[in-house]
């Protein structure tokens, strides 16, 4: 397995308190929150190439919002 | 290219003891080929042996279809769905294809990351309901260890969990004594089990006992 | 990752596993019709080079953007010649029809003859990798990553001389 690279990271501050409020409630540590993120953007991704479309469902109303990704 | 591979041992029943074996962090060519030249062919025949003897199907096999060409080019690449496979004497022995990015159900786990378990097998000549008496043992207790080893490596204290086939549903619930949530109306009605931390450590601290 | 698993532990667990099945995931199939769809795996995944002529011709006509029928009137054949080439394992096309698919892709006719079933292969290398093109091949309608290496791989092979 390839070993691991460092990276810096600038973010503002609402972008350093967002990763640090789901730091806090994941229990993970800032870069597991990332490491996070990017597997799920990478996953999404190869979905909607393959013609998926990414949905919200609210389990009690049912009403169904489409997640836009660029 | 190198792989990264743990060596492990399996039970062979016919010489009464262990054999050494690797756990390969991933699945490549080489298994899908063993797949495709040697399970397939295998099952085939296995599940043309439960026709005759007019076994129900019930009974069959329930992953008999499945096709790991298919499972392995849709999840290419992706960080997110790491697999392992058992290889001993030189073939595929069980493979596991597991997925990062879901969340714990248990109550007190609610919304924890965990590593779910998408797909294991095991080869049909270790299946009992195929092969009597089946050639290799351990591969399923292994495989899920894998997942728990990897759920530790992420931090995610050995969270696992997984849909199991009708006909595993007592391998999840008392050999590997995880949590049966239910069925699951999103996942074809299969039952949903989850482990946690601690029945995470129970289950390895159950190996460790001699 | 560093995982470490006793010779103890495994055979411990193996022993303590007894008889059973360990499968899990998503099911997504009628019991009653089991055993055909593993004989369709089978068959799908089996050793014959022709199983490859169908999927390629497929991606092919997907990698340059055409339907079946645009590939039809482009190659000057029956689309009734594409969608049987394309759907039917075993299904011999005229030398004709591959002629002209071999032009519409501008690849060497032999070869496409030789994946057709119209002449045979003696290339053993050649033989292995349609087998190997014929497994990688689904049935997904989008090209995926995979297929594309795939379908790239393989036109570069039959774009070789013969050995």
């Amino acid at each position: 397995m390839a070993g691991k690279k460092t990276m810096t990271l600038n973010l503002t501050g609402p972008e350093m308190l967002a990763l640090e409020e789901l730091s806090k409630k994941k229990e993970l540590n800032k870069t597991a929150v990332l490491r996070q993120a990017l597997r799920l953007y990478q996953m999404v991704e190869m979905r909607i190439e393959q013609g998926d479309k990414v949905m919200f469902e609210n389990e009690v109303s049912k009403e169904k919002a489409e997640l836009m990704l660029l | 290219m190198s792989r990264d591979v743990s060596p492990i041992s399996l039970y062979s029943v016919s010489e009464n003891g262990p054999v050494d074996a690797e756990l390969f962090h991933d699945i490549t060519e080489e298994e899908l080929m063993d797949w495709q030249t040697s399970w397939l062919p295998s099952l085939a025949e296995g599940m043309q042996k439960l026709k005759q003897k007019g076994v129900l199907r019930a009974d069959w096999p329930e992953s008999a279809h499945w096709n790991w060409r298919d499972k392995a080019s849709k999840i290419e690449g992706l960080l997110a769905c790491p697999c392992f496979c058992i290889k001993t004497q030189g073939m595929t022995q069980g493979m596991i294809q597991l997925n990062l990015v879901k969340s714990a159900r248990l109550p007190q786990q609610t919304g924890r990351p965990l590593v779910f378990i998408d797909y294991i097998e095991n080869a049909p000549w270790n299946r009992p309901k195929l092969h009597t008496p089946p050639r290799f043992k351990g591969v399923g207790s292994i495989l899920v260890r894998a997942a728990i080893e990897l759920s530790i490596a992420e931090e995610w204290d050995g969270r696992i969990g997984l849909h199991s086939l009708p006909q595993a549903n007592n391998f999840y619930s008392s050999d590997c004594g995880m949590t049966d949530l239910g069925k699951d109306a999103d996942y074809e009605n299969l039952r949903y089990f989850e482990m946690s931390p601690d029945q995470a450590k129970a289950f390895v601290m159950k190996g460790n006992q001699s | 990752m560093k995982i470490e698993i006793t010779r103890e532990w495994c055979i411990n667990m193996a022993q303590m596993e007894g008889d059973v099945e360990v499968g899990a995931g998503l099911l997504a199939l009628d019991p009653d019709v089991a055993d055909t769809a593993v004989e369709a795996n089978v068959v799908e995944t089996g050793e014959d080079p022709q199983l490859a002529f169908g999927p390629f011709v497929q991606l092919m006509r997907r990698q340059i953007g055409l339907s079946v029928e645009e590939l039809a009137n482009k190659a000057d054949v029956d689309m009734s010649d594409i969608i049987n080439i394309e759907k039917r394992h075993h299904y011999t096309p005229e030398p004709r029809t591959v002629v002209r698919l071999s032009q519409v892709f501008e690849l060497p006719s032999k070869r496409l003859m030789q994946l057709s079933g119209n002449a045979d292969i003696r290339d053993r290398h050649f033989k292995e990798e349609a087998v190997r093109f014929a497994a990688k091949s689904g049935s997904i309608e989008r090209l995926t990553n995979s297929e594309r290496k795939a379908i790239n791989t393989f036109v570069a092979i039959l774009n070789k001389d013969e050995t």
